[in-house]
């Protein structure tokens, strides 16, 4: 399992059978570097609303309570939304991604935003057959607060070989399907986690 | 002064006292209002916050002179600001979290590149399942505050350089809440923006071509009336009376279901000249629940659906046409593998919407049979002067079978969930328009239905629907900063 270079991104990106990998739309080719291709910052934020709730607890608390203690921000292209310390926000890539079955991605943080306390994303692996924009968990780890403007280029993606490729493509039924922002946590989807925190209970 | 006069007075004076007070408290209040809506941020595009300063500046001139107001004029003044709180509304539903906000800026553009750079638009949701045109505000509020002589009118107009809006245009554009997302059905916003351009159309040319006709229907219908007099009035004055005061009130009966109907029609020849098949398609599903033969006289002198959609389906006639056509120098078939079911579902529909036989009901009344007769002679005129109204660039009708390539390439990356934002493939891509993308949508839906009818469980909408206003999105922000960042980056 290698990482893939420029000229096989650039293979995959002008391809056309299923080997093809899709990144729409890249807005320069300076975009496209070595060995990643960077991703601009798309223009919907979820914050949570603190003051709305005490304790998260993912199982416990029912679905309407997890919509009422987060909320979502659009920020117009052109405007800048601006993450205090400490703070986390929910954003998502500009380019909308489709992964090939044979390829999966990381994100990773460029390191010119690492530098000024900007975390990037957690959930750093893409799957081979995703499609949809990616959700970034932005928290700000440094002591000033950061000026961010959607389309600004806020991670870097780097492919690798999958191997065996996927049989079948991805199917869209998965919890996060062809998502075009940032998407609220499902976490009390997992039924693992459920049973664990029921066996505490009783 | 007798004791009755003098009570007179103080009572006036007492009622004067109220209303200046709950005028300058009103105009206080709405001030606050538009200056925490214009603040309060959280719109897709500027244009709300341009209607709340335009909305301050005049209550704020109001509240000024208010001292000069006249006492028998305070009574519309506080009306007006009555009214003047309710466009705040306009304001208030506009913010991203009620509208499909990433098609918000795109279609703002689209819409202002067909009627002028100086018009704004406010897109909101309403609650009523209905499209609508509301404004323009900036003659309005200019109109209200040159009927308040005691302002200055010129200190007003002046104030309008201050927040950007001289010879300047707002309008607000409806859409129904509940098709918050569909940006297909979208594309009736074509139909509404058609209202401001049938509104110049008939403000220089309806008179006209009335005054033309109107000796001549006045003859028709007087001779309509006599042959169904009841016998029994046998004096002939007082018959002639009658008649003279039904030709009158029948002749403008004409004039308005004539009027209006040519605005409602010169609004869809508008809708289908700017988005093609995409319009159409819209007003199809739209109307698919109303009644299709529906008598102009008995709702608000609409015209009837089916014969609306007949004229649409009728300058979308070239694009439903089987055919050879050249793409790139090369032959090919029309319309093609991937654009053949909506065009043959479009060619459907004109085949079921046909009228077989008599006359339709609605045309029996004389004033719907002249206004219609009116409209049929003159309307290839009319449609004609009317798209000439529109500026430079958008003479051009769009034509499916003209963007048929662009289409397949859209169509065929919704099929692969992936929003149709560019044409081509990278590094050659192209961002798309936003009518090639709605027609592109239309294009899969259609397809979906046809092959496949277990396709269109909410989902499958919601997922078209979503890639749809990402590919609207996504078109609109490479176009608008893709060249400049390319630019950048070349430096």
């Amino acid at each position: 399992m290698s990482t893939i270079t420029k000229p096989e991104i650039e293979n995959r990106l002008k391809g056309q059978d299923t080997r093809r990998l899709t990144v729409t739309p890249i807005l320069s080719r300076k975009q496209i570097g070595d060995a990643s291709i960077d991703v601009r910052l798309g223009n919907q934020f979820i914050v949570f609303r603190m003051h709305t709730f005490g304790v998260f607890k993912p199982y416990e608390t029912p679905l309407a309570r997890l919509h009422t203690m987060q909320e979502r921000h659009v920020v117009s292209f052109g405007l800048e939304f601006v993450l205090h310390p400490g703070m986390l926000a929910l954003a998502s890539t500009f380019e909308y991604i489709s992964m090939p079955p044979d390829l999966e991605a990381q994100v990773e943080g460029r390191s010119s935003w690492a530098r000024v306390g900007l975390q990037i994303a957690t959930a750093t692996s893409v799957e081979p057959g995703f499609k949809g924009v990616l959700t970034l968990e932005l928290s700000n780890v440094g002591t000033i607060p950061i000026q961010l403007y959607p389309g600004v280029r806020i991670a870097q993606l780097f492919f690798r070989e999958a191997e065996p490729a996927l049989e079948s493509a991805y199917d869209g039924q998965r919890k996060y399907a062809c998502p075009i922002g940032p998407e609220f946590s499902r976490i009390h989807n997992d039924k693992d986690g459920q049973v664990f925190s029921l066996s505490r209970a009783t | 002064m007798n004791q009755e006069e003098s009570s007179g007075q103080s009572e006036r004076q007492w009622r004067d006292d109220i209303l200046r007070r709950q005028v300058r408290l009103r105009c206080h209040v709405i001030k606050n209002l538009a200056w925490n809506l214009e603040n309060g941020g959280d719109f897709p595009t500027p244009t709300p916050q341009k209607l709340c300063a335009l909305i301050r500046h005049t209550v704020k001139m109001i509240e000024d002179h208010l001292n000069e107001t006249p006492a028998d004029q305070l009574g519309n003044v506080s009306l007006f600001l009555c009214s003047t709180a309710e466009h705040l509304r306009y304001v208030e539903r506009s913010r991203t979290a009620h509208t499909p906000w990433s098609m918000i800026q795109a279609t703002e553009h689209f819409l202002k590149q067909q009627v002028g750079e100086d018009s704004h638009f406010i897109i909101r949701p309403q609650w009523s399942y209905n499209y609508s045109l509301v404004g323009e505000f900036v003659a309005h509020y200019q109109t209200s505050v040159q009927s308040m002589a005691w302002i200055p009118a010129r200190k007003w107009e002046d104030g309008l350089a201050a927040i950007q809006l001289t010879d300047n245009k707002i309008y607000c554009i409806a859409f129904p809440r509940v098709g918050r997302l569909d940006a297909l059905l979208h594309a009736n916003w074509g139909h509404e923006l058609g209202h401001i351009i049938a509104a110049r159309w008939v403000h220089a040319k309806f008179g006209q071509i009335w005054n033309g006709v109107e000796d001549g229907v006045k003859k028709r219908i007087g001779e309509s009336i006599r042959k169904s007099l009841p016998a029994s009035i046998e004096e002939e004055l007082f018959k002639d009376l009658i008649v003279e005061q039904s030709i009158s009130d029948m002749a403008n009966t004409t004039m308005e279901v004539a009027r209006h109907g040519l605005t409602e029609l010169i609004c869809d020849a508008i809708g289908v000249h700017l988005l093609g098949p995409g319009a159409l398609a819209a007003c199809l599903e739209f109307s698919a629940g109303l009644s299709l033969d529906e008598n102009p006289l008995q709702c608000r002198n609409y015209p009837p659906w089916r014969y609306r959609l007949h004229l649409m389906l009728d300058a979308c006639h070239g694009d439903l046409k089987e055919r050879k056509i050249k793409v790139n120098g090369r032959e090919s078939d029309y319309p093609g593998e991937v654009l053949r079911p909506f065009c043959e579902w479009l060619s459907e529909g004109k085949q079921l919407l046909a009228h077989a036989g008599d006359e339709p009901a609605w045309r029996q009344a004389i004033v719907v049979r002249e206004a219609y007769a009116l409209i049929e002679r003159e309307w290839k005129n009319i449609r004609h002067d009317v798209l000439d109204l529109l500026p430079g660039g958008a003479e051009k009708p769009y034509r499916l079978c003209e963007r048929h390539a662009i289409i397949e390439d859209l169509a065929k990356k919704l099929c692969d969930d992936i929003p149709p934002n560019e044409v081509g493939c990278w590094p050659n891509a192209t961002p798309a328009r936003l009518e090639d993308i709605v027609n592109a949508a239309w294009v899969f839906k259609i397809k979906k239905q046809i092959e496949n009818p277990g396709w269109g469980s909410p989902s499958d909408y919601e997922r078209l629907c979503r890639l749809a206003l990402k590919a609207i999105e996504a078109g609109f922000v490479d176009s608008e900063f893709g060249s400049r960042l390319r630019e950048v980056n070349a430096t």
